[in-house]
């Protein structure tokens, strides 16, 4: 349960950290986690603080469990699995989104229109593949390796219970700060499942991440080329295309095909 | 003049074109209307113009010519019907005129004939965008599907 407590300081820190900010330009103070309508310098702080936040769980977590943390987090990235589980991961993801994006396309629900300047766009590319790595780097050593891998050793008898609190604190923790969509909430729970899944049947953060990786790379990569024509309820939205009915679907799909290949 | 976002109420917004003499066109009439507090809205923006008229964020709102507005109601962003519900009026810098006779007409049907040509001629251009758009997010994604299926195949008997 360290991990969980751990996470729990996080909102605490990231608004105490807001708070700061808010003060320092004179502004009230907000409740809520809301960076919406300040200056840049709260809102970059804002991020600011929330990344050294993370970073610092998992920095502090593996050194509360008595490990270090290069030691800790070598084991789960083991590198005799990095090319294949990988590989097979962002494939899959990227194959699954490439299906359900066509399938929009030709049915008239996604269409295509530029509706970011071009500069924008062209950074948002060539930053891409490290934005995609990175980002689900971070949330995997986390999401996988702190809070799955803290749950798994607690409850060791009942594995897919850890999956589901594990895939249940991975959704909440993206509604922690205000956010414009609360109805992909089951979206991010079936997310969160299938990537707590591959970790614990591969014991390895690799299929993750790159499960995580595919998805972002081509959620970001199609964002400012489309816009979505289709009820939020079954195409998505955003970079939601997960959080619709037929999304949510093409997670339990993914879900099985990992429980199918990875069997443990 | 402002661009972005509109959240007062009141005043101009001005779709901007990207193309010389459309722009040309557009500063000449606003420097005409005085409306130099006008604020643009680039046709990349089609969604945040339509959805701060519909909330009545501008009494007027001033395109290049019929093109630039039917292209906006081509691609779904146009909601005259809600437009004019708030009141807000539409004003075209360049007015509607036939390509092959500029002259005025008195005659009735031709002058319908020739705003069906113009109308036409606009979903034309738009459907051909459109198709080209959606002739590379299709070739894109069946490449990308390809390269994720190749790599399935080359890696599912070694993860078995």
């Amino acid at each position: 349960m360290m991990a969980v407590l751990c996470l729990l300081a996080a909102p605490v820190l990231m608004w105490l950290g807001q708070t700061v900010l808010l003060r320092r330009h004179g502004l009230p103070v907000r409740w809520r986690l809301d960076a919406k309508g300040a200056p840049r310098d709260v809102r970059v702080g804002g991020r600011i603080v929330t990344q050294v936040t993370l970073l610092a769980i998992i920095v502090v977590y593996p050194l509360l469990v008595g490990s270090s943390p290069v030691a800790y987090y070598r084991s789960l990235l083991p590198m005799s699995q990095v090319t294949v589980q990988l590989a097979h991961g962002a494939a899959a993801a990227v194959l699954c989104l490439c299906a359900l994006l066509g399938a929009w396309l030709a049915t008239g629900m996604l269409c295509v229109e530029v509706h970011q300047a071009r500069r924008r766009w062209v950074r948002r590319l060539i930053l891409l593949l490290p934005t995609a790595l990175l980002g689900a780097l971070v949330e995997e050593l986390l999401f996988r390796g702190v809070v799955m891998a803290d749950l798994l050793r607690w409850l060791p008898e009942v594995p897919y219970v850890a999956v589901a609190l594990a895939a249940l604190i991975f959704a909440v923790a993206h509604y922690v700060r205000s956010v414009k969509r609360y109805w992909t909430f089951p979206g991010h729970v079936m997310l969160g499942g299938l990537l707590c899944v591959a970790y614990m049947r591969t014991d390895s953060l690799w299929l993750p991440v790159g499960l995580h990786a595919g998805g972002i790379l081509m959620i970001m990569g199609i964002r400012p080329f489309v816009r979505y024509r289709g009820p939020a309820w079954l195409t998505g939205a955003s970079i939601f295309p997960f959080a619709g009915v037929v999304g949510i679907a093409g997670l339990v799909v993914l879900t099985a095909f990992v429980l199918t290949h990875y069997g443990g | 003049m402002e661009t972005g976002s509109a959240s007062r109420r009141g005043g101009c917004a001005v779709r901007t074109a990207s193309i010389d003499d459309q722009r040309l066109a557009l500063s000449a009439y606003l420097d005409r209307q005085d409306c130099s507090e006008a604020v643009e809205f680039a046709p990349k923006d089609d969604d945040e113009l339509d959805a701060a008229l519909c909330a009545g964020g501008f009494d007027r709102v001033v395109f290049a010519d019929l093109d630039a507005l039917l292209t906006m109601v081509w691609k779904g962003h146009g909601q005259v019907d809600r437009w004019n519900a708030v009141g807000v009026r539409i004003e075209l810098a360049t007015p509607p005129t036939p390509p092959a006779s500029p002259a005025p007409t008195t005659d009735a049907h031709d002058d319908c004939a020739r705003f069906v040509g113009v109308m036409y001629d606009s979903l034309a251009r738009w459907r051909k965008q459109r198709r080209r758009g959606q002739v590379i997010a299709a070739v894109v994604l069946s490449a990308l599907a390809l390269l994720a299926l190749t790599l399935l195949f080359c890696l599912v008997p070694v993860a078995m």
